[in-house]
């Protein structure tokens, strides 16, 4: 564990110091797992943003954060709609994480809206999602130091982002 | 050639040659003053003018006679006409002198020989009859009768009668004599018509002048100019007498022949040999006893030229030689001459003959050796050997027009030897217009012959330099004409003398330079040549047509006017599944579907605009009968005239492009399917992350129960398995590369130990797994990792399942254990399913491989994929007593930073 690539790093610091191990991505250990059940208090609502085309899958997740773990969550359809809600946001009330759909169609894509959102300085965490992600998506979501993750997504990669942007688990 | 008519000319048989006429009258007016003289000589007669009277009147009549009867008298009764004459005159004169007591009636000799000399032994006979009546008659009627009288009459009648047979016995034997001489003539004409050999003419010409002389050795010299060009001499009964000894005497008669036959020539007069005295006559059984037989040396001559002499020697030491065997001798020399005559004529008629013989098989053996089988180039090396070797020439060049049709351009040449060969190949390849004799040649299209080249003409300077004559004396050139074409020329350089031999450097010419002979044949062999460079063209592009045609990648026949296969091309023979051989020649209508649809093509043909059709509606027949759609274009092949001379279709398999359109087809609904896929299966993955966003809320609620729970989890490895499924069509659709991290492949098993404990619990299945020790790090993608462990699990499970329907208590095993190396991990994936048979084993990783009732074939193919992506290695072996095991190998990730590029 104490050697990680650049990609981490640049992952790290996206992530405002927070730090984000792989292992915990890919295969949460039992102590991970426990860890985060115990706890499971709740101080503030964590902010999201879930940007996908895909109606079924926009309201499964949305319904997910809400449940599981309690958060305040808006949505886009689309890219544009997202730049919209960021701009439209109240002082002290931007978002803790934007979870987007990578491919939009016929809008911009993920990339382009996360480049943008980099781009004005908004804050909170971008999550990039994709059922089918290209080598050049990832290597353009690499370059910009933004997490990639296929669907459906690992319930437990998205427990550790969610805890790691200061939200926390309902139960 | 001889005719009759040459024979007949020499008339080798004229004995005498006064005119039957002057004859009669000149004998009749001797004898009459002889008869006159007598009786005025003699006292004994009692009136001699009665005598002289009887005569007078006779000759008068005589006279008279021959003068009115002149033009008949020739004729052999005619001639009888004055010999009665003369009987009745010598009756009268007997009658005055005395009757039987006269001698006188010798006088009746006079017309017996006269009869044996012009009319034959039978009228002698008769005439002595004649001769003896009449003599009895006169002396009966003038000088009255007495018994001695009759005796006297019967004596006189018996010698006139002996006479005449003695006169007649002589003329026969001349008439033998002369028949015998004709025959022998006869015989030797036939021989010479016949062309029979020189030898045996002479040979039979020396037995007749020795038949004729009735000598026993003949020879002849024939004298040519100052040449002796053979003599001949033959025996007739030399043999008999001393065996052996013939040919001693034979040559000593050549040898006389040959020492005297000059003076003979010289004088043109015939000679007596030897030289007859009393010594030589008298010495008997010497050796070369030949040398001294008399014998007589004719000179032959034809229109006063002497060109032999004919000799006859006889053993009989007296032998008389008359006058008329000499003329007979001498009459033979025409027929020697004729022979003579003959035989060279035959002789030069069978050189010339051979000379014929032997340009034509030349001519042959040029022709054969051109024959066009050999292409071009070929044909013009063997064109200068070949003219060089037989003008004997030092030199020998062909030329052809250069491809810009401006020039001529030389293409083949010969020397004496290879190397200056090579050299003047390299002189003056090209000529240009008006600067050589040979390009006059070509272009005037005539021939030339020049035995004396000036040095300055235009490259004899340069030739001469290159031979090994040095110089360019003799040119001969002819074109190579077909027809008004010229298609070249050939050139020869110098006729080469007989001693010319370029080894031993000796390099001289002929002087007289080339003959008319030789140019003759030049442009004998010019014209065999230009019809071989012709075939050698037409042939070549016939070939290249032929091959053009055999080749094609498109079916090509052509036809006849009579609609028989003329050629068949290869894709022919593919498309009807018979060789060239069995078509060529066959009706076209058997091939096609029937003969009425053969002929219905050729109506469309017969009626299309230009006698042109293009992609027709046909079908064919082929060797097992099945009717083939062909889309065939035609046309009718025209000669000048406008006239059919057959036709050409080239055609195209209908099937080939129905398979094609087929298969243009199914490649785009697969494409269409593939991209149908790919979108439908990014929609599923969307519909399973949401299913599983849901799960993941449901399995969150703290109040669920454990049936609940485990409902929960038997919808996540379903759906999880869908999901599997999905991801190894997309991968088969679209193969994706690896989006490789640092993994640890230790916590990838575990957390799918984790993922699919469930669902072996529920399948009352045993998964174990070993871990090692230290972990593994592998450079690889989580997800397809995750991928080849769900498809190897899949697999397990149905062929644990296989085993169960065969045998319930089948155990359901599934093992792995993970053993990491330096450089390597090994995964070793082991179940006791149902296996798999050898064959199986061996297609396991094959795309749409399976021995399931349900398989898609494309879980093992879609892992042996990931691996080998990986840069691993996946095998699979038997293991236990029914089950199988798989084992991967990949890469260790080499824990250094500095191999992970930044």
């Amino acid at each position: 564990m104490t050697s990680f690539p650049t990609f981490y790093s640049l992952d790290a610091q996206a992530l405002s110091g927070v730090s984000v191990s792989w292992p915990l991505m890919c295969a949460p250990t039992e102590s991970g797992t426990k860890g985060t059940r115990d706890s499971n208090t709740l101080k503030k609502p964590c902010r999201v943003l879930v940007v996908d085309d895909e109606d079924g899958f926009r309201d499964s997740l949305i319904f997910k954060l809400k449940k599981v773990y309690g958060a305040t969550v808006e949505e886009a359809k689309n890219g544009l709609m997202a730049l919209n809600k960021i701009a439209e946001v109240r002082e002290g009330e931007s978002f803790d994480l934007i979870l987007m759909d990578i491919s939009m169609p016929p809008g911009p894509t993920g990339i382009d809206i996360s480049k943008e959102m980099l781009r004005r300085g908004a804050g909170g965490q971008i999550v990039l999602m994709s059922a089918y992600s290209t080598l050049e998506h990832q290597e353009e979501a690499q370059a910009l130091g933004i997490i990639l993750l296929p669907k459906p997504i690992d319930k437990d990669v998205l427990k550790n982002i969610i805890l790691s942007c200061g939200g926390n688990t309902i139960s | 050639m001889h005719s009759r008519t040459d024979i007949k000319n020499t008339e080798p048989l004229r004995y005498d040659q006064a005119h039957p006429i002057a004859a009669i009258l000149q004998t009749r007016l001797g004898v009459s003053f002889a008869i006159l003289a007598l009786a005025h000589l003699t006292t004994t007669f009692e009136s001699p003018a009665r005598i002289s009277w009887i005569l007078t009147v006779y000759i008068v009549l005589t006279v008279l006679l021959v003068l009115l009867f002149s033009t008949v008298l020739d004729r052999k009764r005619v001639r009888a006409i004055p010999i009665l004459f003369d009987l009745l005159a010598i009756s009268l004169i007997l009658g005055s002198s005395g009757g039987l007591e006269s001698p006188w009636f010798l006088l009746y000799l006079f017309p017996t020989m006269s009869a044996s000399r012009y009319l034959g032994p039978t009228w002698t006979v008769m005439i002595a009859v004649l001769s003896a009546l009449s003599y009895g008659t006169a002396s009966y009627i003038l000088a009255g009768d007495s018994v001695l009288a009759s005796y006297l009459f019967w004596l006189s009648a018996l010698t006139l009668g002996g006479v005449a047979f003695t006169a007649a016995n002589l003329v026969k034997t001349k008439d033998r004599a002369e028949a015998r001489l004709v025959k022998a003539v006869e015989q030797i004409d036939r021989e010479i018509l016949r062309n029979t050999d020189l030898t045996r003419v002479m040979g039979l010409i020396l037995k007749a002048a020795m038949d004729v002389t009735d000598s026993d050795l003949s020879a002849i010299v024939l004298v040519d100019g100052e040449k002796i060009t053979g003599t001949f001499s033959a025996s007739k009964r030399l043999g008999k007498d001393t065996p052996g000894g013939w040919e001693q005497d034979k040559s000593e008669a050549d040898r006389l022949v040959q020492q005297h036959y000059r003076q003979v020539l010289r004088s043109q007069e015939p000679l007596s040999l030897p030289e007859q005295n009393f010594t030589t006559f008298f010495r008997r059984n010497s050796p070369g006893r030949g040398a001294h037989w008399p014998g007589r040396l004719v000179p032959m001559k034809t229109e006063e030229t002497p060109f032999g002499v004919l000799g006859v020697f006889s053993r009989r030491r007296l032998h008389l030689f008359t006058p008329n065997d000499l003329r007979k001798l001498s009459s033979m020399s025409s027929l020697v001459a004729i022979a003579h005559k003959n035989a060279k004529l035959v002789r030069d008629l069978a050189a010339r003959e051979l000379e014929v013989k032997e340009r034509l098989q030349m001519l042959y053996k040029i022709g054969e050796q051109l024959k066009a089988e050999q292409g071009l180039d070929q044909v013009f090396q063997d064109v200068v050997a070949l003219v060089s070797a037989r003008i004997g020439s030092e030199e020998a060049a062909l030329f052809v027009p250069d491809d810009q049709e401006e020039g001529i351009e030389k293409v083949a040449v010969s020397g004496p030897d290879e190397e200056t060969t090579s050299r003047l190949y390299e002189l003056e390849r090209s000529y240009q217009g008006g600067k050589s004799l040979t390009w006059q040649v070509f272009k005037s299209k005539e021939s030339r012959l020049e035995n004396d080249i000036p040095l300055h003409e235009a490259y004899a300077d340069v030739y001469s330099k290159q031979l090994p004559s040095r110089t360019a004396r003799h040119y001969m050139g002819v074109p190579l004409l077909i027809g008004d074409e010229v298609l070249g020329a050939i050139r020869v350089l110098n006729k080469k003398a007989e001693s010319y031999s370029p080894q031993t450097g000796e390099a001289k010419l002929a002087e007289e330079g080339f003959t008319q002979d030789d140019f003759e044949l030049l442009t004998l062999i010019a014209t065999q040549v230009a019809s071989a460079i012709r075939n050698a063209k037409f042939i070549e592009r016939n070939r290249y047509f032929e091959n053009l045609v055999y080749n094609s990648p498109d079916p090509i026949i052509v036809l006849d006017k009579e609609g028989n296969i003329k050629n068949f091309n290869k894709e022919c023979e593919k498309i009807w599944g018979l060789s060239e051989s069995n078509a060529l020649n066959q009706p076209i209508e058997n091939y096609y579907e029937s003969a009425e649809h053969a002929k219905e093509i050729g109506r469309a043909l017969w009626k299309a605009k230009d006698h042109t059709i293009r992609d027709y509606n046909a079908r064919i027949r082929d060797v097992d009968g099945k009717i083939i759609p062909i889309l065939l274009s035609a046309t009718l092949l025209l000669d000048k005239a406008d006239q059919i001379i057959g036709s050409i279709g080239v055609f195209k398999d209908e099937r080939d492009m129905l398979r094609l359109q087929e298969e243009k087809l199914r490649d785009e609904k697969l494409a269409a399917l593939g991209r149908v896929a790919q979108t439908t299966g990014h929609d599923i993955k969307h519909d399973i992350a949401t299913i599983m966003n849901y799960l993941d809320t449901l399995e969150e609620d703290p109040n669920s129960d454990p049936d609940t729970l485990h409902a929960y989890s038997a919808i996540r490895g379903a759906t999880m398995a869908v999901l599997n499924k999905m991801q190894n069509l997309l991968m088969t659709a679209k193969p994706k590369a690896p989006q490789k991290q640092i993994v640890s492949l230790k916590d990838i098993l575990m957390e799918f130990e984790a993922s699919v404990a469930h669902q072996a619990s529920v399948a009352h299945i045993m998964f174990s797994a070993k871990y090692p020790e230290c972990d593994a790090y592998v450079l690889a993608e989580p997800e397809q990792m995750r991928q080849v462990l769900a498809n190897l699990f899949g697999n397990s499970l149905d062929a644990i399942k296989a085993a169960r329907a065969k045998d319930q208590r089948s155990a359901g095993q599934i093992e792995f254990e993970l053993e990491v190396g330096k450089d390597l991990v090994l995964l070793s994936w082991r179940d006791d399913g149902c296996g798999m048979p050898e064959e199986a084993q061996r297609k396991a990783f094959t795309a749409f491989f399976t021995t399931k009732n349900s398989g898609s074939g494309l879980g093992l193919f879609i892992t042996k994929t990931i691996i080998e992506n990986h840069g691993g290695h996946i095998t699979v072996e038997p293991a236990g007593a029914s089950g199988i095991c798989f084992q991967i190998i990949l890469p260790v990730f080499q824990d250094n930073l500095h191999a992970i590029p930044s």
